[in-house]
């Protein structure tokens, strides 16, 4: 990775390259003698700060999937309720720059970040369940966040290095779909706190899991290890004749075939339940709410796991 | 590349998984079946699965004269699609890309493909409003042709964050044609219940709350999900379902919302006769003047045989309204008329109060091309440019 600034002269050949401060495009640029003497050619210093920032976090986990809409940040929410149930200090880092949803998921939203001397107070859905995302420095729901590549990274940056979280058993981090900017950034910059795995969301149908195959293999490219697969959205419940159907049919073996070809574990199976949909859409806790649905089963299990 | 594309469909949403895709596929098969010529642009770098639902996989973008040739779903060449899918190894390959080279990709899909003249570009996106976004806001800018459709589906989370992708059109100056909400219920299909798993109405509300036309809701039909994969249209599959009836009420109201836009400014180069012909009789001149082009009309008129004038002094301009009933003026609020305007009398005496065509006070398009149409004939008296070659939207009649 070169790491050219973007005010950079052209030709600029990068911060990190070898040539730093040494081509010919670099005479006459203010930085060449920094870049000439190599103090910046060592990694990004954030990655220190950032492992110190994180050392009392025992456990670190990412929720990836390379598929937008397939229940990310619900799952992230319900494993962030379903921990902190078992009163476990729970984190949830929404990494989702663009379309933040966990304000929402988690029924915070509206509520102000805090600052203090410690860095940034996250916001406290409950006394071990506390949030952070670029969804509370908005004015208002309209704002939309129109950011390239590095101010997202930036932000992120920001996310991991100034929040105060206090001592957490779990960090989750809840992604954006793809592969690219935030995931990328994310990875890099927790490559020395020592980031635990990712729990990769699908949902069944053919043109998620094409996607998300794409994501095991950036999984596998960045070094991150996958600690399983989850499947959402699996079966669907009719409320009233509580007959099962399949809503997205999996035409290719859904995640079942999907783990066994890439060998990763599968967690579990959510079910479609329109009842967790509005829960979420209010804020509420779902597992507290409908502690008999099929949903919160599967997901007990899961997190037993 | 795009000059020649006649309408450009940008499908949006800021919360990924609502079905983009799904709509941008139907709604290109949809265009198709109604006679059009269609491109679909998949600009999802990271996941890219218009190939896929097209059953496209395998296929290969080829290098022609005038750039890369389109993926055509058959051999009438209806439907051409260009997607990163075609670019890849294998189908599991990940494209591990920050925004910069993502932005060069799409900056050459946009201008190096050979799209020819296809009547639809409908471009598919991935969710945000981020690199992909802004780039292609930025090389589409220049064409009045282009608007947006939002997708999303009912629940808050989704409204959420289609709410911030109307802000992103708004601050970007996209115009959007309108919003169809996609997975709105499901009938069960053992007791026929149907059941709103995302909630209801999340699309119509938002289209009433951001004054945004609504273009119907496409209920949940596993029918539809199984066409994915096979690259059929549900309209010509499934001619009942109330899929393609939403899809074909949207062909309609996309033909209606582009042909009442105001499209791209002509520049219309009048010859003495056509002049005669349409200062006599402005019935005559809309059908002249391209069946009443939707556009706004500029005509400037050479009236070279009136007199000796210099060159410049010869240009004259009105703004025709489709109806070319009003004509607007640099003068004045009041337009002094059709005929009037088209006076070689007039172009003289208007051309040498003002000199230049630059001062004149007209929206920004009609300056733009008032502006390309003095410079034409400023090329034209260095005798760099022949009369004979007309650009790209200046038409000789």
């Amino acid at each position: 990775m070169s790491h050219i600034p973007e005010n950079a002269p052209a030709h600029c050949p990068g911060t990190q390259s070898e040539d730093a401060g040494k081509t010919s495009a670099c005479a006459g640029c203010p930085n060449q003698n920094i870049c000439a003497s190599g103090a910046v050619s060592g990694p990004d210093p954030a990655i220190e700060i950032i492992r110190e920032r994180l050392s009392k976090v025992k456990y670190k986990l990412l929720v990836l999937s390379g598929k937008g809409g397939v229940g990310k940040s619900t799952v992230t929410s319900l494993l962030g309720h379903a921990l902190a149930a078992s009163s476990s200090d729970v984190g949830i880092l929404d990494a989702d720059i663009c379309g933040p949803s966990q304000p929402r998921v988690l029924g915070v939203s509206g509520e102000q970040v805090h600052n203090s001397g410690s860095g940034w107070s996250p916001v406290y859905v409950s006394d071990n369940l506390s949030l952070m995302s670029i969804g509370f420095l908005l004015g208002s729901p309209d704002d939309a966040v129109i950011w390239r590549g590095p101010k997202k990274n930036g932000m992120i940056k920001q996310f991991l290095s100034e929040v105060d979280w206090g001592e957490l058993d779990y960090l989750i981090i809840d992604t954006p779909p793809g592969t690219s900017d935030e995931h990328l950034s994310t990875a890099q910059y927790l490559s020395k706190a020592g980031l635990n795995g990712a729990i990769v969301v699908t949902t069944p149908q053919e043109v998620a899991l094409l996607d998300v195959r794409k994501e095991l293999q950036f999984c596998s490219k960045v070094g991150i290890k996958v600690l399983g697969v989850i499947e959402n959205m699996s079966l669907f419940i009719c409320p009233s004749c509580k007959v099962r159907s399949e809503i997205f049919p999996a035409t290719t073996g859904g995640a079942e075939q999907m783990c066994s070809d890439a060998n990763v574990t599968l967690l579990g199976r959510l079910p479609l339940d329109p009842l967790v949909a509005r829960c979420c859409d209010e804020g509420r806790n779902p597992l507290t709410e409908l502690p008999n649905s099929p949903a919160s089963d599967a997901l007990k299990k899961i997190v037993d796991s | 590349m795009l000059d020649d594309v006649k309408h450009i469909v940008l499908v949006l949403s800021g919360k990924g998984g609502v079905g983009k895709s799904t709509v941008s596929t139907q709604l290109a098969l949809t265009l198709k079946e109604n006679g059009y010529k269609v491109g679909l642009l998949d600009i999802d770098l990271c996941g890219p699965s218009v190939p896929y639902i097209l059953n496209l996989e395998e296929q290969n973008v080829h290098q022609g004269p005038d750039g890369w040739i389109p993926v055509y779903m058959d051999n009438d060449q209806k439907l051409g699609v260009m997607s990163i899918g075609f670019l890849l190894n294998s189908r599991n390959d990940a494209v591990v890309w920050r925004g910069p080279k993502k932005t060069s990709m799409i900056k050459q899909f946009l201008e190096d493909v050979c799209w020819q003249d296809v009547d639809y570009l409908i471009i598919d996106t991935p969710p945000g409003t981020s690199d992909e976004h802004i780039t292609v806001m930025e090389n589409l800018r220049k064409f009045p042709q282009c608007g947006a459709i939002l997708v999303t589906t009912p629940q808050q989370v989704a409204i959420e964050d289609v709410r911030k992708e109307i802000t992103f059109c708004r601050k970007t100056g996209i115009k959007i044609f309108g919003i169809v909400e996609n997975m709105s219920g499901y009938e069960c299909p053992n007791c026929s219940e149907c059941t709103n798993i995302f909630s209801s109405g999340g699309g119509q509300s938002l289209a009433e709350i951001s004054k945004i036309p609504f273009f119907g809701s496409v209920p949940i039909d596993p029918r539809v999900g199984k066409l994915a994969g096979q690259g059929l249209a549900a309209i010509k599959e499934l001619p009942d379902s109330i899929t393609s009836k939403v899809f074909s009420n949207l062909v309609r109201r996309l033909e209606e919302s582009s042909s009442n836009a105001r499209g791209p400014w002509r520049l219309l180069w009048l010859r003495p006769p056509a002049l005669a012909r349409l200062s006599s009789s402005p019935a005559a001149a809309k059908s002249e003047a391209y069946g009443a082009s939707r556009a706004l009309t500029i005509a400037a008129a050479d009236d070279s045989e009136a007199g000796g004038a210099p060159r410049l002094c010869r240009l004259s301009w009105a703004c025709l309204s489709p109806s070319l009933n009003a004509v607007g003026s640099e003068n004045s609020d009041n337009p002094p008329g059709l005929a009037a305007c088209l006076q070689p009398a007039y172009c003289y005496r208007h051309c040498r109060e003002t000199r230049s065509p630059r001062r004149l006070r007209c929206p920004p398009d009609a300056r733009a091309s008032l502006i390309y149409l003095y410079d034409h004939v400023k090329s034209e008296e260095s005798g760099k440019v022949t009369k004979s070659s007309p650009g790209k939207h200046h038409f000789v009649i």
